[in-house]
């Protein structure tokens, strides 16, 4: 099944070519980082150097090598990314299962759960959340996973509804499975994939908001990230565009290529497009 | 022949698929007099549908007409730019469709469906399209046309979608309909109406038909000359008292067998066995050999030329009853 | 049951549904100001070291925080239906006055955008669905998927970049120039002012409708109306605009309608860098010194303002689709 899958997705030549920057952006992160000579916070050089040899990305305002910073922020940038989509992929799953599988009070419940936090803007949620308990990276993912799994769930639920009603669900059912057995074994596997492509999208939102935050001010103040760089370049862009321009670049790219992978995981595993 | 209004010659029209090249209209030859009414016979799937489409020009890609010509009027349709085509379309040449349900535009009312291709094509004020829709509706035998009119597909019964179908067609006065299976989503009872409101304008407006059906009773019902299509081939062809009474092809044959068996209970099921060849291997030979009851060595190497008979024509090397 | 009927019961659900929903909402933001480490007192009054003790006394029991949390609860959604959310004490005013001076300008950036963004974005879709696997196709399609990824912050600063630094074209920052007398001018002042914040947020949300719109243009494209409608012989435009595109309006409604609160969220961004003086900034400034009871009044107005536009959605579908009218 995993050769097939991969045969097919090969197919997409977008969705190869974000798997292959994904990998190469991490790789890129986790190299400079080991061999990196400065930390992030770290004053390496003159102010406001212009790219060279020895500080590819230039340095900031106050000295710090920008290359390194970024190596550092991507390595946030995705690390948010996957952990909201752990937190809040987990959470969609069992909540839409759950509300798909049973009936009566609880399926009403937890449908009316997922309809509410679908309808609240999370954008602004989080950035209540944030504020008031403060700007922690902890903060930061728990505030996105817990107001992100919303549309994993409603897809989930919707799977459930449908795959609950195939035969041999029915047959494990005769046979006198138990209950949470039949959803795990039975029902599950057959369900998940639209959601797993949903959740490779809500990686990709998560990325976009804590860059926004970060961008803000509004980001962890110990983590670097590359919204925070971005920011900060924000001053002074006039006499340094070297500040904002690689590290935008950089988060330019793991957006595009989460989004082009989630598309071409779309394909092959959404089965209404085939 | 020239007074034909619609003269097929050697048509072709392939889908161009990832598993292969279908050839879904192979080389159709069809002949329409005028006011003449012929049945297009077979299984689904056989390129009943995809050769009154390519008639239409209304082909989406993968589909393409390779080669062939189609004359209406003794215009070849295949040679006029888009433009003109456009003009013939639902003006001179018109269609009837299978499902009316999905073949009418669920946000428009009927109303707005009908009058658009009369002002269009007849160049008259919306007021008076929107009179000639309400007379032409009335004469379909539609209670209170001027209420239905402003209605909503969703607000109307399946024979009254299939009505308002089979009243856009002949809006502007059409010279040629094309009917695909204009009953087989219908009720029966309903199915019966409709026959009747075809030969009725057949009657009255002198048109000339063609009739796709996989119904050989439908066909009998209306059709002057019918012509039994196969894989994307015409097996045989003639006026419907003699196929019906003496089909030579062992594919007409074994189609009417199946179909009487349904009419009449006390004669045994007789069903066609196997399935029609996939259109995108290659055969050499004759298509239906697979399935015939009647084969001779000679109809798996090489494909049957025509034999003519008082009229008749049929593609095969042992026709029955020889 | 007459049709009628039907379509009443549908909307009065449709209604008490978001009422519920606004409900929902209040208790969330009283529960984050409740949870939230520190005195409430801070998120109505904000900085409450700047004021007397009388004073905070006097709210205190206005906000009844002396009473038992169900008691606080009904107060809180008084209230809030009052108008009552709290004093702002950076600009020493009534939240509500505070946040109802800046949604005029909002409202400028976000309709002037979202009108481009889908007059432009439905055009485009059409015609990139009308041409499936075109050049034109591939090229529309791809500047989507880039438009849908590129931070909006950072176009923000290279539009900047591009336009007023190294063009000296438009301004980059606020949305009226001093000195600038009569009233065109002063019109012609505000366009160019509007210009880079409306450019960055169109082509930031350009991407999402014509995405939307081709997708759902290819499956109107393909159903059998629009083959019977090209039978009848109408000319392609008629067929491409009226059959088809008005099949597939919904997902568009559905964009705009259900994603609000996304595309104010980069109206928060946006208006951050540009200095545009409308309700993201404001947000942003407050979270900056502080000033809770604006943030929080910020959250639940952007919040109803959501439920409001998910209920006018549905009655568009209505409006759109005959078959979930149902009237006569």
């Amino acid at each position: 099944m995993v050769r097939e899958f991969w045969l097919r997705f090969r197919r997409n030549r977008a969705a190869v070519f974000g798997v292959l920057t994904l990998a190469a952006l991490s790789l890129f992160s986790l190299f400079a980082i080991a061999f990196s000579r400065y930390g992030p916070f770290e004053l390496a050089a003159d102010p406001f150097k212009p790219p060279s040899l020895q500080h590819p990305f230039g340095t900031d305002d106050l000295g710090r090598d920008i290359f390194v910073q970024s190596a550092y922020g991507l390595a946030i940038t995705l690390m948010v990314g996957a952990a909201t989509a752990v937190l809040g992929g987990l959470i969609g799953i069992i909540v839409g299962s759950v509300s798909g599988y049973f009936r009566g009070a609880l399926a009403n419940a937890t449908t009316a759960i997922i309809e509410i936090f679908q309808s609240l803007p999370l954008f602004f949620l989080v950035l209540v959340i944030i504020s008031f308990f403060g700007s922690s990276i902890t903060n930061t993912i728990l505030a996105l996973g817990l107001t992100l799994w919303a549309s994993t769930a409603r897809i989930q639920r919707g799977q459930v509804m449908t795959v609950k009603n195939l035969t041999f669900v029915e047959m494990s059912k005769l046979v006198g499975e138990k209950e949470y057995n039949i959803l795990i074994r039975e029902i599950l596997p057959n369900s998940v994939q639209p959601s797993i492509v949903n959740i490779a999208y809500t990686a990709s939102i998560a990325i976009v908001v804590e860059s926004g935050l970060a961008f803000l001010g509004l980001g962890d103040p110990r983590m670097m990230s590359l919204g925070f760089i971005i920011g900060n370049a924000r001053l002074f862009f006039f006499q340094a565009w070297w500040m904002g321009l690689l590290p935008g670049i950089l988060l330019f790219l793991t957006i595009l290529s989460l989004n082009l992978v989630s598309d071409g995981l779309n394909e092959v595993l959404n089965p209404r497009r085939s | 022949m020239n007074d034909a209004v619609l003269r097929v010659e050697g048509l072709s029209t392939y889908y161009y698929t990832d598993k292969g090249v279908v050839r879904a209209v192979d080389g159709v030859d069809l002949v329409v007099g005028e006011n003449e009414v012929v049945g297009v016979v077979g299984e689904s799937g056989c390129g009943k549908s995809t050769l009154a489409a390519s008639v239409m020009r209304l082909l989406q890609p993968p589909a393409k007409i390779v080669k062939g010509s189609i004359f209406f009027r003794n215009v070849n349709l295949l040679e006029l730019p888009e433009e003109e085509m456009r003009k013939i379309r639902g003006k001179k040449i018109s269609m009837i469709f299978q499902n009316p349900a999905s073949y009418l535009n669920p946000l428009l009312t009927v109303e707005e469906q009908m009058v658009e291709s009369m002002t269009l094509h007849l160049r008259i004020s919306k007021q008076e399209a929107a009179s000639r829709a309400v007379n032409i509706l009335e004469k379909l035998g539609i209670s209170a046309p001027d209420t239905v009119i402003k209605y909503y597909p969703h607000q109307l019964s399946g024979g009254m979608k299939q009505r308002v179908m089979i009243g856009m067609a002949i809006s502007c006065n059409p010279e040629l309909v094309l009917a695909d299976e204009p009953t087989t989503a219908l009720d029966p009872t309903i199915q019966v109406q409709i026959l009747e409101q075809l030969l009725e304008l057949r009657k009255n407006l002198g048109l000339s038909m063609v009739v796709i059906t996989h119904d050989l009773g439908v066909a009998k019902a209306i059709c002057d000359k019918i012509y039994v299509m196969y894989a994307g081939k015409i097996v045989e062809e003639g006026k419907v008292g003699d196929v019906f009474n003496r089909p030579l092809h062992p594919y007409t044959y074994g189609l009417l067998e199946s179909a009487l068996s349904v009419y009449e209970k006390d004669r045994p099921a007789k069903f066609i066995d196997g399935a029609p060849p996939k259109l995108v291997e290659e055969i050499k030979g004759c298509y239906f050999a697979n399935r015939c009851f009647n084969k001779v060595d000679r109809c798996l190497i090489e494909y049957p030329h025509p034999s003519f008979k008082n009229g008749r024509k049929v593609y095969c090397w042992n026709p029955v009853g020889d | 049951m007459s049709a009628e009927y039907d379509f009443k019961s549908f909307l009065l659900i449709k209604v008490v549904r978001s009422f519920v929903m606004v409900f929902i909402i209040l208790t969330i933001g009283f529960l984050l100001i409740h949870l939230a480490p520190g005195d409430p007192i801070e998120f109505i009054l904000g900085g409450a070291g700047f004021y007397t003790p009388e004073f905070i006394a006097s709210v205190r029991e206005r906000f009844g925080l002396d009473k038992p949390i169900h008691e606080k609860f009904v107060i809180y959604v008084l209230n809030f239906l009052r108008g009552e959310l709290g004093y702002s004490y950076v600009f020493g005013l009534p939240v509500v006055e505070v946040i109802a001076a800046r949604v005029p300008p909002t409202l400028l950036l976000m309709g002037t955008q979202l009108v481009l963004v889908i007059v432009v974005g439905s055009l485009l879709g059409i015609l990139a669905a009308s041409r499936p696997h075109s050049k034109l196709d591939y090229l529309v399609s791809s500047l989507s998927v880039a438009g849908i990824s590129m931070p909006i912050f950072w176009l923000g600063l290279l539009l900047i970049f591009l336009f007023s630094v190294s063009l000296g074209l438009f301004p980059a920052q606020g949305m009226t120039s001093l000195r600038v007398t009569g009233w065109w001018e002063g019109f012609l002042d505000l366009l160019s002012h509007l210009f880079l914040p409306t450019l960055t947020l169109f082509l930031i949300n350009l991407g999402l409708v014509t995405r939307t719109v081709r997708t759902s243009m290819l499956e109107a494209l393909r159903s059998e109306f629009v083959v019977a409608a090209r039978a009848k012989g109408l000319p392609e435009r008629r067929v491409l605009f009226r059959h088809a595109f008005r099949n597939s309006l919904t997902p568009l409604i559905t964009l705009i309608g259900l994603q609000l609160g996304w595309l104010l969220s980069g109206a928060v961004i946006v208006e951050t860098v540009f200095a545009w003086p409308g309700m993201g900034r404001l947000l942003f400034t407050s979270i900056g010194s502080r000033d809770y009871p604006v943030v929080m009044g910020i959250f639940l107005l952007v919040s109803t303002a959501v439920v409001v536009s998910n209920l006018i959605t549905e009655l568009l579908y209505a409006y759109v689709d005959p078959r979930i009218r149902r009237a006569k």
